[in-house]
């Protein structure tokens, strides 16, 4: 094979000129909490380019030819650490790095290597730093990683007050979300309007939109990597919030201190102690609440060992009493064991569950109807630490799914429906991937990777065969472990970048990614209903390539970051639904299905200041996304639902002093494709609207503007020094906020939704109806910690 | 499903407190004008009519365009034609046809010149066993009056593959809502299915029709629920032949009970 050989040749190319080298390695962590630091730069002074960056447990390993250095720890929003470090031997240095003193005067302490937008070979990558998260103006004040996301370039909402979102013009389903390495099936709550994602129990998230590393696989458009607390290894601590809406409480401490720590997190809504205050009868007898908990805990065994466990459980409760009954949740269970092989080669085990499901209780007929998705995964990962000049990374992945569509069962007395089962479906997803992170000179770095990836459906069950109309053509019994149908893929990943100079970067990347679960959505938020598909005898995996070339520069000693990214991207076997499907509870919906190819593209443009009293972005995306489908439209390309021309985010933070903080967002973008009625009709005494093309009409474009106050509690006390008899500050143990914000400020009726209905007084006539949530909404939250 | 719906009311009405409704005036594309056939044989004397009418501007709220002086005719599947007339403008019948169960219906229409075609096959009677009603419970405060909801109770055949449309009436007015079922889950049950579309006050008289209908028809009127509500909004495929109709023809085995809620 060709690209191994050339893998190979890069490898040899580069020890072959190596000389009597030394390896420092160690972790770097958090000196107030004992959390390992992610991403953190080490760089070599007197060897410009080169360098090194923390693993997502901390760990770094840096190797270089013999000699006396100056090394550099440097993280944002950290006081910079420097050594000078003999290299005559292999070394181990943990570093603890403690907070700058002063969020508003970064500048001076560490200004000098933030330039990692700029030297790193990753591109089309996006960060939320969870301190901007907690100044972002939010609804309800509920603050929200996958919201402050969508204020990213190339990330578009998936709606009005929704978590949900769309990378570089893919849809909802082609995003991978994990949660501690455990994939998310439904990451949202309350049909989209919260994410599962409890913001205090969340260190760090970063988002692919493109040029995947290939450790990474199983979806199309992205990759959310979301990485749970670890807990304060050196004290107790806890932290919380009350809200509007809900309140959430996080307590973490050593387990046995710089040993171990736990985390526990949780966070329950009370929305339906509003409606019990309603007059309308329905309203007060519904219930409508969901709950998290998010838990970690990690252990070190020696010098070589550590292991983690963390869970994360949420569920979702939608009731009327008597009548019917709706909840859905996701739980997801991580172990994983980190081993030093030695100081150059980093291994992670991983196992890991994940399960959703939800469930339907229809009283007044007495049936239930439940459904789930289950993962059991194991996971190997090695970071292998070469020379300075190659970082390597290699590992596979095995993963079995099961699926159970869903089942109905009678739960009166009498037995008025037969118990009535879709049957389960099993599959195994597995992956091999190898990957390179080489700089070839000072200016010039290319990472390069191959994953492949195989997905293998098998039985037992009976399993249907369709032809290009949807009816079956062919009906065989599998029995267990038999195989049904095989895929294989091969996803070639490929970035590199191009140092212009001291302060700007090009880039450019290539990937091939293969998906093989597809949702199924008819709606255009998400429902928890939405089932997800495993690739089938039927149903081909979904396959898109990836170009995107960028420019990066930074402004001002790294106070101002810009850059430019223009993406191309080629899809295959897209899905979509025929005309009038019929999608829940189908157990030939298969035979529903349509087979077509899409494209996306765009440019992405974002500015963002990082230092001084006035901080913030903007973010401006101009893009196309569009389908292509034999039954649909004549043949002809169409926009895709999330098509958006232009999407524009602006979001400033203003320090007025120490503790007040002012923020604020804006937002626009174009409506959504949709299908509206070209015309009507009448049958069985009923309007009925006539359509003509998909996705030809537009909602109304979107804007809206939203402001926030953040208002820190005096986070120190000012005591007399005994000796001096003058006054010192000293931190105080209880550090509180309130912060205030206004969602949609000047109350645009942004339509959430149109409907198209008859009149109720006169049934002859029709009109249409635009549904307008969240006008002008006011919150306030109170924030504590100690 | 309805589930979805329901759903997504109750959480939008919880949101009432910030959320608002209005009428909006929108710039419609239009399609070109197409005939709409709606046709129906019962297996009843006389239990027969074919409407035939236009599509029309979705923001066009003027009275329908019937089309009159077409010619109907339904063909049994003994071969006998019966003609059918046109007794009110655009809705036809014959007094002579009664369909009966097991036999394959062909309607042909000729309006000026385009002739438009369209079998369904009459599926075996079932038997509405009896109709009942229940107050809707969390349903009507105080000041409100109580609604109830109807149900419908009947024994479906043992392996055999039927399919149900409900069609609910308010006296002789017929409700919104399309209620589909196939046998899926209820094959050889004694079961009772709700009318989720409809709710009654009391004083009013339910009329519940079981229509036992064939794959076509209820695949149709699947499509068309699901369409209506936008999530996969496009034509239903019906079994009109065409592409310049729309609408469906279709043989019913029709039960039909009344009950007057107390």
């Amino acid at each position: 094979m060709k690209l191994s050989q050339l893998l190979l040749f890069l490898l040899l190319s580069s020890s072959l000129l190596a000389q009597e080298k030394f390896t420092l390695s160690g972790t770097v962590k958090d000196l107030d909490n004992g959390e390992d630091l992610i991403g953190l730069t080490i760089f070599v002074k007197e060897l410009p380019g080169t360098g090194t960056v923390s693993n997502v447990y901390g760990f770094y390993s840096l190797t270089l030819p013999e000699g006396e250095y100056t090394i550099q720890y440097s993280f944002i929003g950290y006081k910079t650490q420097e050594y000078k470090i003999n290299f005559n031997q292999d070394i181990k240095k943990d570093i603890e790095l403690g907070a700058d003193a002063n969020d508003l005067e970064t500048f001076e302490v560490s200004a000098e290597k933030e330039d990692e937008n700029i030297r790193s070979t990753e591109m089309s990558v996006t960060k939320v730093d969870m301190k901007e998260i907690e100044s972002i103006p939010v609804l309800f004040g509920e603050r929200d990683v996958l919201k402050t996301i969508q204020l990213m370039p190339g990330v578009a909402t998936g709606g009005e007050g929704n978590a949900g979102f769309f990378v570089r013009g893919g849809s909802a389903d082609q995003n991978l979300i994990l949660l501690d390495e455990a994939p998310v099936y439904n990451a949202s709550h309350l049909l989209g309007f919260f994410s599962v994602f409890n913001s205090d129990a969340i260190k760090d998230l970063k988002l692919y939109k493109g040029g995947m590393p290939a450790e990474y696989g199983g979806r199309l458009s992205s990759v959310m990597d979301i990485k749970m607390k670890d807990g304060n290894s050196k004290k107790i601590s806890a932290s919380g919030g009350v809200g509007l809406i809900s309140s959430k409480l996080t307590l973490e401490g050593p387990i046995v201190k710089n040993k171990g720590s736990f985390m526990i997190s949780g966070r329950r809504t009370y929305l339906d102690l509003f409606l019990k205050l309603s007059s309308d009868e329905t309203i007060k007898n519904t219930s409508l609440y969901f709950y998290d908990l998010n838990l970690k805990a990690n252990y070190r065994l020696g010098e070589k060992d550590r292991v983690f466990l963390s869970g994360y459980f949420g569920k979702d409760v939608l009731a009327i009493k008597d009548r019917f009954g709706f909840n859905w949740g996701n739980s997801t269970a991580t172990f994983r064991w980190n081993h030093l092989f030695n100081d150059k080669l980093f291994s992670n085990t991983s196992f890991i569950f994940s399960n959703y499901n939800y469930n339907i209780l229809i009283e007044a007929a007495e049936f239930e109807i439940a459904s789930k998705i289950q993962d059991l995964t194991l996971k190997e990962d090695i970071d292998f630490y070469l020379n300075d000049k190659n970082k390597i990374k290699f590992g596979g992945s095995i993963v079995h799914h099961t699926f159970a569509p869903g089942a109905f069962s009678s739960t009166g007395e009498m037995e008025n429906i037969n118990d009535l089962e879709i049957e389960k479906r099993y599959s195994f997803e597995s992956g091999l991937y190898a990957s390179n992170n080489q700089k070839i000179t000072n200016l010039f770095s290319i990472t390069y990777g191959l994953r492949f990836s195989n997905f293998t459906q098998v039985g037992p069950g009976e399993i249907y065969t369709y032809d290009d109309n949807g009816e079956i053509t062919d009906t065989t019994n599998y029995t267990k472990w038999e195989t049904v149908s095989l895929y294989n893929g091969l996803e070639p990943r490929v970035s590199a970048k191009y140092q212009l100079n001291e302060t700007s970067s090009v880039k450019a990347s290539y990937a091939r990614s293969n998906q093989y679960l597809h949702l199924l959505s008819n709606s255009s938020s998400g429902s928890p209903t939405d089932a997800w598909m495993p690739s089938s005898n039927n149903i081909k995996p979904e396959i898109s390539d990836q170009v995107a070339i960028g420019y990066f520069k930074n402004f001002k000693h790294n106070t101002y970051e810009f850059s430019l990214e223009t993406y191309y991207k080629v899809l295959d076997n897209t899905i979509d639904y025929r005309n009038g499907a019929e999608i829940t509870l189908n157990p030939t919906v298969e035979g529903e299905l349509l087979y077509g190819e899409g494209r996306a593209y765009g440019m992405e443009f974002f500015l963002k200041k990082k230092k001084g009293k006035f901080t913030g972005w903007i973010s401006y995306t101009l893009a196309k996304s569009e389908n292509r489908f034999d039954g649909l439209n004549k043949g002809v390309w169409y926009s895709a639902k999330q098509d958006r021309t232009h999407d524009l985010s602006i979001v400033g933070m203003f320090g007025i002093s120490e503790r007040v903080k002012l923020s604020s967002t804006f937002v626009f973008y174009t409506g959504n494709a949709v299908t509206f009625p070209t015309g009507k009709y009448e049958i069985d005494n009923q309007t009925i609207n006539l359509y003509s093309d998909r996705n030809a009409s537009r909602m109304p474009n979107y804007h809206r503007l939203d402001v926030g106050l953040t208002w820190d509690g005096k986070k120190y006390k000012e005591i007399k020094n005994k000796e001096t008899g003058e006054l010192e500050k000293v931190k105080k143990k209880m550090e509180s906020s309130w912060n205030f914000s206004i969602y949609n400020l000047y109350a645009r009726e942004n339509a959430y939704s149109i409907t198209f209905q008859e009149n109720e007084d006169d049934p002859t006539k029709t009109e249409i109806i635009q549904l307008s949530l969240f006008k002008m909404i006011p919150s306030i939250s109170y924030n504590f910690k100690f | 499903m309805k589930t979805i719906k329901i759903l997504t009311i109750v959480v939008c009405t919880s949101l009432i407190l910030f959320a608002c409704e209005k009428e909006i005036d929108l710039d419609l594309d239009e399609s070109a004008q197409l005939f709409v056939i709606e046709g129906i044989v019962h297996d009843s004397l006389g239990g027969n009519y074919v409407l035939l009418s236009k599509t029309r501007a979705y923001n066009n709220n003027e009275p329908i365009e019937k089309i009159t002086n077409a010619n109907v005719q339904i063909k049994d599947g003994t071969g006998t034609i019966y003609s059918l007339t046109e007794t009110l403008p655009g809705y036809y019948t014959s007094p002579t046809l009664k369909g009966i169960s097991g036999r394959t219906y062909e309607l042909n229409v000729n309006i000026n010149g385009n002739i438009i075609t369209a079998t369904s096959f009459m599926n075996p009677r079932t038997e509405i066993d009896s109709i009942t009603y229940e107050e809707e419970a969390g349903f009507g405060g105080a000041n409100e009056e109580k609604k109830y909801g109807v149900f419908c109770h009947f024994t479906d055949s043992l392996n055999y593959v039927n399919y149900y449309r409900i069609k609910a009436f308010l006296g002789t007015e017929q409700k919104s809502g399309f209620v589909n079922w196939s046998d899926d889950a209820i094959d050889g049950v004694s079961t009772f299915l709700p009318i989720f579309n409809v709710t009654y006050l009391a004083g009013d008289t339910a009329t519940i029709q079981l229509l036992s209908v064939d794959e076509t028809n209820f695949r149709y009127f699947t499509a068309v629920s699901s369409s209506q509500g936008g999530e996969v909004p496009g034509n239903p495929i019906s079994n009109l032949s065409g592409d310049k109709v729309v609408g469906y023809f279709g043989a019913y085995a029709k039960s039909q009970k009344s009950i007057v809620i107390l």
